[in-house]
């Protein structure tokens, strides 16, 4: 670690509410007031998510009946070598149990960074399948959906405009579905970071880097203020960690996050890492939208003690890594 | 730049070649896209030519998907490699046994157009 990165990782630590409330732009934005639940399953294997699926959903008790439901996964592209993807597993689950929970339609979609051919993606990484097997759910590509122009709400960017698809706008019931995963330009990218998906290649291109010019940080938080995600069911049976997105190496995790907050879901997945919220950018700058603080979350299932890891982490971002 | 671009062991994806030091996987439809950019530019016989056509021809084996499957055939075509009708049976296999309304015009259409590449494309390169 260098001088710099102990001085930012130091400083993050110690000022992360007081910065957090300076960056916070636009003063209009509703601020969450109520306490977050967060429910923390233990799952060891995809081959017996469903039942911790439907056991998490319980807990979290989602409204959804009678609702168009989308789910947003995390897909960014398919290797054999790592698991870059929320699993098929998970997500047929969850679709097959808000079903039973009688929503009306639930729809997966995502609108992958890297790739332009979602068809090849979702039959190699086996969604195609797990889907046709519970039936009823469409799959749309969000880098091609119709879109609307939409005014951001964060004021984290130069954006006067944003381009969402239908589908994300149309949807009820927003439930982000990442993959646990620390990232190499972000530090971790979980339920927030997921939302760079709803951004439709067709208007902005892959691998979307007009986000990245806007900062990785700024753009999430703007689309976090902009989107909104109603539930977050994060995969971290197997996560990852170091050089993540792509090629870091699997972590077995052993759970499923689910929660009525994306920033408590974050800031836990955070913790279940062994890293410290506030030390993330993103979160710092969304922190006003949920409930980062354990004090503002309910706790349920397991404890995060009980599964707190230390993931490895890139060079650049240790100082993101709880003390 | 899209030389520059190219991955270490041949095709192209969207972004960069390598980050933080690790090479990024290619893609078939990027790959087929600069591959169709530089012919009559390269020869066939330079390396990077000669890879990306061998990691087209190999991803594309067991894929199913109309949209890479066109874009490789049209790359294929116009660099007259062998493959190249292999890719466009299973086409139109794929077409036949499809339904039209649940496949992309954008897709459909690119499809369509490989089934029969066009001459331009297959007399104009430099071989």
């Amino acid at each position: 670690m260098n001088r710099r990165r102990i001085l930012e990782g130091g400083a993050i630590g110690i000022t992360g509410a007081a910065v957090a409330a300076r960056l916070w732009p636009r003063a209009g934005l509703p601020r969450r007031q109520q306490e977050s639940v967060v429910a923390i399953l233990r799952c060891d294997d995809y081959a017996t998510c469903h039942k911790a699926v439907e056991d998490g959903l319980r807990l979290l008790a989602p409204s959804v009946r009678g609702k168009r439901v989308l789910l947003k996964p995390n897909l960014v592209e398919y290797s054999t070598k790592a698991t870059i993807n929320t699993h098929p597993s998970v997500i047929a689950a969850t679709a097959d149990s808000l079903f039973r929970l009688g929503a009306s339609e639930v729809v997966v979609a995502d609108g992958p960074g890297h790739v332009r051919d979602s068809e090849m993606l979702i039959d190699e990484s086996g969604l195609k399948r797990s889907l046709s097997e519970v039936g009823r759910i469409q799959f749309v590509d969000l880098n091609f959906d119709a879109v609307h122009r939409v005014t951001p709400r964060g004021g984290f960017t130069s954006f006067r405009e944003l381009w969402l698809p239908e589908t994300v706008l149309a949807a009820d019931v927003v439930i982000s579905m990442p993959k646990i995963k620390t990232h190499h330009w972000a530090g971790v990218t979980l339920s927030l970071k997921n939302l760079f998906g709803c951004i439709p290649g067709n208007v902005y291109g892959w691998p979307k880097n007009v986000l990245h010019w806007e900062g990785i940080d700024n753009s999430v938080a703007e689309l976090a203020a902009t989107i909104p995600i109603h539930y977050v069911i994060a995969d971290g049976i197997v996560a990852m960690e170091g050089n993540g997105p792509l090629h870091g190496p699997s972590r077995h995790l052993g759970c499923l996050v689910f929660s009525n907050d994306p920033v408590a879901a974050d800031a836990t997945c955070c913790r279940l890492m062994g890293i410290e919220p506030s030390r993330v950018g993103h979160l710092q700058m969304t922190a006003p939208l949920g409930n980062a603080s354990s004090d503002r979350i309910t706790q349920l299932g397991e404890p995060v003690g009980a599964l707190r890891q230390s993931f490895v982490l890139m060079p650049e971002f240790r100082h993101i890594a709880e003390p | 730049m899209l030389l520059d671009r190219a991955c270490p062991e041949g095709g192209w994806n969207a972004g960069n070649s390598e980050v933080f030091g690790v090479a990024l996987d290619p893609h078939p439809d990027f790959t087929a896209m600069a591959l169709l950019a530089l012919r009559g530019v390269l020869d066939r016989n330079e390396a990077i030519i000669a890879k990306s056509l061998d990691y087209l021809s190999i991803r594309l084996k067991n894929s199913d998907s109309l949209y890479s499957l066109a874009w490789g055939v049209l790359a294929l075509a116009a660099w007259n490699r062998r493959g190249s009708d292999d890719l466009i049976q299973r086409l139109r296999v794929r077409l036949t046994t499809i339904d039209p309304s649940l496949v992309p015009v954008r897709t459909l259409a690119l499809a369509v157009i490989a089934c029969e590449p066009p001459s331009f494309l297959k007399s104009g390169g430099q071989q």
